[in-house]
């Protein structure tokens, strides 16, 4: 006998062990439970036992005299921690609130007198000559190269030597995100430039390939919360040098810089070969002062 | 007691309000004790894990994690309680516990035949728990008595789905077998007392 025979003949099984747990695990929707406790009639054996388990099960489920603990309970309870009046609470409830209240306008202020006056929170902040300003924006370039060069982890470590780099080339088997990071040797109040261009002219990078740019502010940088207080300072837009290439620049009054994150440039291997320029505390842009780094070519190892 | 329902209350309790704390006690006190009694088949125990289980929730109530049903919080606490307990109170022979689930059923003050049917029925099942495994004891408890899904059994007792259904259909049959053995529980004289309590159930069709 198969089980392809007709309904009817079915229908005259005697239920196995299996329906049987079945019916008991509540698992049968209703017309299933029907025809397997008729089946299970023409066994006199298996009705009985349906029965009895039955029995056992609802006995199972009736209710037992039951102490009420409620007092003993509270009493207990109220040892370790005090229960309150309904007027007592709501008056911890406010008092707590105006505290929350209290915290965010205090928080709201130092954000508006940050953004107003930036050096407001910076201990030191005394002005820079320029020669001071051209060795530190050198030291800064250098320490890049060291920075992006020590993450890519295949190219020994050298000497900080800015601008004289030869092109840097990071392998990225797999890779589907790009992240470049890079430290200033100094923190300074200046602006944060970035560029990222493919170099395949016809392969132009799309705005939803780069997701933001993040910098750290030199009070964070070694902040235990650092994560916590990463800031978004803007997003990759259409701001680049030419056709094809995204950029990115934040303005001075959102610095000093210390670290300079670029995160979250979605599908890389896209691109044969995508160049990014970092520039890190040069100056004011558009000023002599401007320092690029020379051209850090990242190249993602086709599939 | 929806989610929404038992959200605020406890909310409450943890801020303090008494009121609160007496609904979440009155609310659970008889399913936990059901279930802690069940499985140790004494009413002095259950009494001590219960009365300890509620204390410590109400105290660590700022604890709780909102993401799980209350029941299922206060039923993993008990269960900590009691199998610590039963840990410090070993050995205990499974024929001293039913012993003493047996004892706990002597009413001598039961009236009517419909009362000492109930006695009966009550002490029969206890001791018959007291035979299965504790594992599947548990398992036929939580499954049939407090009505949890084998997936929360599973997770309640950490472990695979399948083993719970295993001790599941195992315990349930070797429960039938054990009553079976009871030559006091005469299916025509139950039938004929308890008729009128019988809700709608595979057993009741098969008569």
């Amino acid at each position: 006998m198969t089980n392809h025979h007709h309904p009817s003949h079915a229908d005259q099984r005697v239920p196995t062990r299996a329906e049987i747990d079945a019916l008991f695990d509540r698992e049968l929707d209703p017309a299933d439970r029907e025809s397997l406790i008729r089946r299970a009639r023409s066994s006199r054996e298996l009705a009985a036992e349906i029965r009895a388990t039955s029995d056992a099960l609802r006995e199972l489920r009736r209710p037992l005299p039951t102490p009420d603990f409620t007092d003993v309970v509270l009493r207990q309870a109220e040892t370790q921690r005090a229960f309150m009046t309904r007027r007592h609470r709501r008056r911890v409830r406010a008092i707590r609130n105006g505290v929350g209240v209290a915290a965010l306008f205090l928080l709201a202020g130092v954000a508006v007198l940050h953004r107003l006056a930036p050096g407001a929170f910076t201990l030191e902040n005394e002005p820079t000559p320029v020669s001071d300003m051209a060795d530190a924006v050198t030291e800064d370039v250098a320490e890049s190269i060291a920075r992006i060069e020590q993450i890519a982890g295949n190219i020994p470590a050298r000497e900080p030597a800015p601008r004289a780099a030869s092109p840097l080339r990071l392998e990225m088997p797999e890779a589907r995100e790009l992240t470049a990071f890079a430290q200033a040797a100094r923190p300074e109040p200046r602006d944060l430039t970035m560029t990222l261009a493919s170099s395949a002219g016809d392969v132009g990078l799309a705005q939803s390939d780069a997701a933001a740019t993040y910098v750290f502010s030199p009070i964070d940088a070694s902040h235990p919360l650092t994560a916590a207080m990463y800031r978004p300072i803007g997003v990759f837009a259409g701001m680049g040098t030419g056709p094809g290439t995204l950029g990115f620049t934040a303005p001075a009054a959102a610095g000093p810089f210390e670290h300079a994150d670029i995160a979250g440039l979605a599908d890389v291997a896209r691109y044969p070969v995508l160049r990014l320029d970092l520039i890190l505390n040069p100056g004011p842009i558009g000023t002599a002062g401007q320092t690029p780094l020379p051209e850090q070519v990242i190249t993602t190892t086709p599939e | 007691m929806d989610r929404a329902q038992e959200r605020d209350i406890i909310q409450a309790a943890i801020e303090g309000d008494k009121a609160a704390a007496t609904t979440l006690i009155q609310h659970h006190q008889r399913s936990v004790y059901a279930y802690i009694f069940r499985m140790c088949g004494r009413h002095d125990v259950a009494e001590d894990v219960v009365q300890e289980a509620f204390v410590r929730v109400i105290t660590n109530l700022d604890r709780f994690n909102f993401r799980y049903r209350f029941s299922t919080w206060l039923f993993t606490i008990a269960r900590r309680i009691y199998l610590n307990r039963c840990q410090k109170l070993r050995p205990t022979y499974d024929t001293e516990r039913v012993d003493a689930a047996r004892s706990e059923f002597d009413a001598p003050e039961a009236g009517t035949e419909h009362d000492e049917l109930v006695t009966v029925w009550r002490g029969a099942l206890q001791q018959a728990l007291l035979q299965l495994t504790s594992e599947q004891r548990e398992v036929l408890i939580l499954f049939h008595q407090q009505d949890w899904s084998i997936a929360l059994i599973a997770q309640h007792l950490d472990m695979p789905e399948g083993t719970v259904k295993s001790h599941l259909h195992r315990g349930r049959r070797r429960l039938r077998q054990l009553i079976d053995q009871r030559e006091d529980l005469q299916p025509a004289l139950i039938d004929s007392q308890l008729a009128s309590e019988r809700s709608h159930s595979p057993g009741e069709s098969m008569r």
